[in-house]
């Protein structure tokens, strides 16, 4: 019995995937061809959430069920076969998955994203730029470069010089901005959407060499959903100026803008 | 007599009838944990195997996941033993509410248990902070802290299989040692702890391979950094991004060195 | 109660012990060298008895004195640990340290009590060979045959020179056929032990053969005493005259004669005066289909309400008044055609009847 019940747990320790995604997929009310199904990258919960509740109202019956998490997590859910009507991830590497594996056609850029260090409140550090950042004693969270915001981070510490060692690669952009905001690293790179939403509770500090690294977003109808019009709805409505302006409003930078 | 003898065929088919229920419903169980395992092996891309391991460096993340499963092993024996043999023994008033929270681990997500460790040991935590400013100690983004992660979630694994093997103990055995004048403590090392040795063992093993593959605390709590704190169940996820084939490879090697462990185990150290 | 001969008692213990229910009220005076049998049905009180001299209870009231020392009085809050007294314990189930062997379960109260192993060793080696188990020497527990177990136990209580043994049913554990080579080795091994042993038991022949002194307990309390013979004989309770296998009915004598408690009148020829027990003999009993005349002077009509074989008698249970248990052969059954139900006349000559006073 004890064998039985050991290999089970080793079994089931195989196949961990305690996912450190910060979004959660709400329940759908039963009607399937009226549910549109959204995967987004971390940075873009709240922009998108407020996206959903106009695109709802503007569409009753029809029901926004989003899923938010590192964007190469979910191209890679993508891709083993989840049902998603709408991907919009963080760059165009982690697009560049589902559309090579076939689940996409045409992406189109809706959104661009620079990057800014995040620091606890107070700035017990007192950084001041990239280069602050490898100053010895300073606690630096990162993305790991598998995730957008990650690899921006490795080129825009590369464009500035900087020989940064962070402490820790986390798995989404949202958990850096955890970590900042307990007050556990002193500093971390995120995006300005990210201190812009996390409000009082971090500090931002701009660095050049962010435009270097501009990560642009773009937005793909996905063939593996079972609503395409829905999707493709969703869609225009995203680039639509109502659409542009929410996602404006909560510090994204135009997609045609240099 | 005669009764009996005109029907012996249907009798003695009576008598030999197998609880065939209980049969499937256990294949069916068995079907349920080993078809993953299979799939494992099934998919494996066995070729790339070699390369697979020697871009990855695999030899890091796995010393690394060895070392603090046992370290963290070593941890719960030396305190959860004597939390199991207090739970057991002594008759102290709030012991359910004790047992609940010791065994609360078990029961707790491991983000949410990462989370709670933040709270506690990190720099601004409630033990944490006087740490830092007092020992110049901080737990989280280091190696210990992987293994306080692990001690954490992995423990009542351990506290929950010495006290049931405890319990199952006859306590007159210790009586029958006072009468022959051993005092309590040459009874618990003579006499208790050889009886409780089986349980202890099974405990042990369940606690290190609760370790092993402890993903959630370690993360949150220690973060993820290749060397310090990045163990194979965080390579396995990250290898999973953009590298299906590696993550399969890296579960194998979990695989393997569990297998590995267990087959090491003799089945008579583990059963009374 | 005391002893006929006079001489340093061993152990002196007034055992008081309330279980709910009843209160165990027991006084011991053993010499050294004196086997006591402590008799009764389950639930006497037997078995706290030995915990409390053990140590594994404590008194409520009274004193446990073994060789001069106090080992607990709650009274002059005087109290020994049971590592500290020199009392040894067998228990009915052994209780051998499983993961032991047989040798180092015996040397295991020399090294408890700071012996070195290799004297500790060679003393078990020794009391295995006392007991006849030195092939077994090496043997675990589990793969010992239950008279071995018992005398590896044995061997363990004796090895730390205790001066007091207790036996808690000793015998119970085995089957028929091993008990009686058992009992007669173990009546051996308690003659040469120099302290004082109570045996608890409720099998009266462990109390015939093991035990020089007989203490019946029932309900916590000492309803008989004395030497077993003579508790045999003239058993003074219902308890101990069907363990013997007598008839004890209670009356008052009156010249030549007993009325008994149920009203019958027995002719006895005894002399007596005053409450007295009247013990008969099943086999002494004659059964009769019809009033017998002849020269038995008592006889009444009884039915029977069972019938059993046991061994080559039958026992009949009978209701007169008095109620009695007959054995007759089975050829005498047949006869008279006995069953549940029967009325018959029993009968029983008055020199058969043994009378005692109460």
């Amino acid at each position: 019995m004890r064998r039985l019940l050991l290999a089970g747990v080793v079994g089931s320790l195989m196949v961990t995937g305690c996912s450190s995604s910060s979004g959660h997929v709400s329940s759908t009310d039963g009607k399937p061809t009226r549910t549109v199904v959204v995967f987004a990258a971390a940075s873009l919960k709240s922009a998108f959430t407020t996206l959903a509740q106009k695109f709802e109202s503007a569409h009753p019956g029809v029901h926004i069920v989003s899923s938010f998490g590192g964007s190469d997590t979910l191209a890679a859910q993508i891709v083993q076969g989840a049902p998603v009507d709408v991907f919009a991830s963080a760059n165009q590497t982690t697009m560049a998955t589902v559309t090579k594996a076939g689940d996409a056609r045409t992406p189109t850029d809706f959104a661009k994203n620079q990057l800014e260090i995040a620091v606890p409140r107070g700035n017990p550090r007192h950084v001041a730029s990239l280069a602050d950042l490898a100053k010895p004693g300073v606690k630096l969270a990162l993305c790991a470069t598998a995730v957008p915001c990650g690899s921006a981070a490795a080129k825009a510490l590369q464009a500035g010089h900087v020989a940064a060692h962070p402490v820790t690669l986390e798995q989404d952009v949202t958990s850096v901005l955890t970590k900042v905001e307990l007050g556990e690293v002193d500093a971390g790179i995120v995006y300005q959407t990210d201190v812009k939403t996390a409000g009082g509770k971090v500090e931002g500090i701009t660095f050049p060499e962010a435009s270097q690294a501009t990560n642009t977003y773009p937005i793909v109808v996905v063939s593996t959903g079972k609503n395409p019009a829905g999707g493709s709805d969703f869609v225009q409505f995203v680039l639509s100026p109502t659409g542009q302006q929410v996602l404006t409003s909560v510090g994204f930078e135009s997609a045609t803008a240099p | 007599m005669t009764i009996t003898q005109a029907t012996p065929q249907r009798a003695a088919v009576r008598r030999r009838r197998q609880p065939y229920l209980l049969v499937v419903l256990a294949a069916i169980g068995v079907l349920f944990l080993l078809l993953p395992l299979i799939g494992l092996l099934v998919r494996a891309p066995w070729r790339s195997v070699p390369h697979i391991l020697a871009a990855n460096d695999v030899t890091t993340a796995l010393r690394l996941s060895l070392e603090t499963a046992t370290i963290a092993t070593v941890l719960a024996l030396i305190f959860g033993v004597p939390i199991a043999w207090c739970l057991a023994r002594l008759d102290i008033r709030g012991r359910a509410v004790l047992r609940a929270l010791c065994t609360l681990p078990l029961v707790l997500p491991p983000v949410a248990g990462g989370i709670a460790l933040l709270l506690a040991y990190g720099r601004n935590g409630v033990i944490g902070e006087w740490l830092l400013r007092a020992l110049g100690l901080s737990l989280p983004f280091t190696t210990p802290g992987v293994v306080v992660a692990e001690t954490f979630v992995a423990m009542p694994f351990l506290i929950v299989s010495v006290e049931g093997a405890l319990r199952g103990l006859d306590a007159r055995y210790d009586s029958a040692a006072a009468t022959l004048g051993a005092s309590r403590s040459y009874t618990f090392r003579h006499v208790t702890l050889p009886m409780l040795a089986p349980g202890i063992a099974a405990g042990a093993v369940l606690c290190w391979a609760r370790a092993l593959g402890e993903f959630g605390a370690t993360i949150t709590f220690a973060g993820s950094y290749p060397g310090t704190t990045q163990t194979m169940p965080l390579r396995v996820y990250l290898a999973l991004q953009d590298d299906p084939n590696a993550a399969i490879v890296l579960s194998l090697v979990l695989l393997a060195v569990s297998v590995a462990v267990l087959v090491g185990l003799r089945d008579r150290w583990l059963t009374t | 109660m005391t002893l006929t001969e006079v001489e340093t008692a061993m152990l002196d213990a007034h055992l008081v012990v309330h279980r709910g229910a009843w209160t165990l009220d027991v006084e011991l005076l053993l010499a050294s060298g004196g086997v006591t049998a402590l008799l009764g049905p389950n639930g006497a009180g037997k078995s706290t008895a030995l915990q409390a001299l053990a140590g594994l209870h404590r008194l409520d009231a009274g004193h446990i004195e073994l060789a001069g020392e106090t080992l607990d009085d709650p009274g002059a809050g005087a109290w020994v640990a049971p590592e500290d007294r020199a009392v040894g314990l067998v228990f009915q189930d052994y209780l051998l340290f499983p993961r032991m062997s047989a040798r180092d379960n015996v040397a295991f109260g020399l090294r408890a009590r700071g012996v070195a192993k290799s004297t500790a060793r060679r003393a078990a080696d020794e009391w295995l060979a006392r007991v006849g188990l030195s092939e077994q020497a090496f043997r675990r527990p589990h793969q010992l045959s239950g008279g071995q177990a018992q005398r590896v136990a044995l061997a363990r209580a004796l090895a730390t020179h205790p001066r007091l043994l207790l036996l808690d049913e000793p015998l119970a554990a085995l089957d028929a056929g091993t008990r009686m080579s058992v009992r007669t080795d173990l009546r051996r091994h308690l003659d040469e032990f120099d302290g004082a042993t109570v045996v608890v038991t409720h099998d009266p022949l462990d109390a015939l053969v093991l035990a020089d002194h007989v203490v019946v307990i029932e309900n916590g309390r000492v309803v008989q005493a004395g030497m077993p013979s003579d508790v045999a004989r003239r058993p003074r309770t219902r308890y101990v005259a069907s363990l013997v296998g007598l008839n004890l009915l209670a009356g008052t004598a009156r010249g030549g004669g007993v009325v008994l408690d149920d009203g019958t009148a027995l002719a006895t020829g005894d002399e007596c005066d005053g409450r007295v027990f009247v013990v008969i003999r099943p086999s002494a009993i004659g059964v009769y289909a019809g009033q017998p005349h002849g020269s038995p002077r008592n006889s009444w009509p009884a039915v029977l309400t069972s019938v059993e074989q046991q061994g080559h008698a039958v026992r009949l249970a009978a209701i007169g008044p008095p109620d009695v248990f007959v054995d007759v052969t089975p050829e005498a059954v047949a006869e008279l055609r006995l069953t549940i139900g029967s009325k018959v006349w029993l009968s029983v000559k008055a020199t058969d009847l043994v009378v005692y006073a109460d």
